[in-house]
């Protein structure tokens, strides 16, 4: 499993931040935007940063706010843009996602959904 | 005082690598080089189904290469070197998939100008490569018969975004009770666009459909 050393790369990013500021209190929030598509599981996301944050007083161990990005795709057929089909198959009864065009089921790009963004930073700061 | 203060940043943490495997991709297309990553269980055969491909393409006169990713240990990278073939052995060491930036690295270790074809064997790991694209023309997932038949409904991201889907150790179905045609049906069901390619890497059957697919012959 890598989301280790994703959520080791945030961690980075959000200290880079942190040195931005003289006045930092503490980073109250990070919120995460993961993409339905990707194979990172929020729960070893969670656990991994209550890991690398244990030794960094200055970021709460709770800051991490995960938010799932639904999956967008266009069709290169016809004009399509939007949610996936997610077919429930007759033989299964389980929701399985679909690549292929929900309106005429040609061949589709996918747009959104395999992303892992650091959508922004909430600190709380001295103020001067 | 306490006061409150929004940061925007929207940086894209796999991003680094996506640009890392456009730029691979565009160096192997500038040197005329046609890649192909290969990703699926430990054991499903993609070192053997890369050796067959190799010998069949030796014959017609292709160049090929390999990259042979593993966590440890060389021992795909001997196999393919059996071959008379360029082979670059690349260890992950902890890491559970080839990155680009790995990718990259094998690249300057090869000699691009003397080969047509480069086949990329990623770890042995059925979810991880798919948060990593390496910058090959297609991605080829196999999955054998041996893993039983849901192995494609199991795992619907995964096959629905790969170019390929191989079925091998086809030869071995009736034996272990499963039914090819459902994982070709719930592969059918998940992307109706992607191929699905039957074969037994150790009679050869279904090779030549394999590189029939994948263009080269
Ligand atoms: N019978 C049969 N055995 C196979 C086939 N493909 C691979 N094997 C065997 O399965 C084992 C694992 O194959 P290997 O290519 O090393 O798998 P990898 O871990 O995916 O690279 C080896 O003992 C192969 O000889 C096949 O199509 N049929
Ligand atoms: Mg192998
Ligand atoms: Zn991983
Ligand atoms: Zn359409």
């Amino acid at each position: 499993m890598h989301e280790f050393s994703v959520i080791s790369s945030i961690v980075e990013l959000v200290k880079g931040e942190m040195g931005k500021h003289d006045n930092l209190n503490f980073v109250k929030e990070i919120v995460l935007e993961v993409g339905e598509l990707s194979f990172l599981s929020h729960d070893a996301l969670r656990f991994g940063f209550r890991a690398l944050v244990e030794n960094e007083p200055d970021i709460k161990d709770d800051a991490l706010t995960i938010i799932p990005i639904q999956a967008k795709v266009k069709c290169r057929r016809c004009d399509y843009e939007g949610a996936m089909k997610a077919g429930e198959t007759e033989e299964y009864h389980i929701a399985i996602p679909q690549f292929s065009c929900p309106e005429c089921n040609g061949p589709i790009d996918v747009l959104h959904g395999k992303e892992c963004v650091v959508r922004n930073l909430v600190l709380d700061l001295e103020d001067e | 005082m306490h006061l409150v203060q929004d940061v925007e940043l929207g940086t894209d943490i796999l991003a680094a690598n996506r640009k890392l495997a456009e730029d691979n991709h565009k160096h192997l297309r500038s040197h005329g080089v046609k890649c192909f990553d290969i990703q699926g269980a430990i054991g499903s055969g993609k070192t053997l189904i890369i050796e067959g491909l190799i010998d069949i393409l030796k014959e017609k006169g292709v160049k090929c290469g390999v990259i042979a990713g593993d966590v440890a240990g060389d021992d795909d990278y001997r196999r393919f070197s059996g071959h008379g073939i360029p082979v670059i052995n690349v260890n992950t060491g902890k890491e559970c998939h080839l990155d680009a930036h790995l990718v990259d690295h094998a690249l300057e270790k090869l000699d691009l100008a003397g080969l047509d074809v480069l086949f990329i064997e990623n770890v042995g790991n059925l979810v991880c490569p798919a948060d990593f694209p390496l910058g090959s023309d297609m991605r080829i997932t196999v999955v054998s018969v041996t893993e039983g038949d849901d192995m494609v409904r199991k795992h619907p991201i995964l096959m629905g975004t790969s170019d390929i889907i191989v079925v091998n150790k086809i030869s071995l179905a009736e034996a272990m009770g499963v039914d090819p045609a459902v994982l070709e049906r719930d592969a059918g069901e998940i992307n109706p666009h992607v191929p699905v390619v039957f074969t037994d890497a150790r009679t050869g059957e279904g090779l030549d459909v394999l590189l029939q697919k994948l263009g080269l012959i």
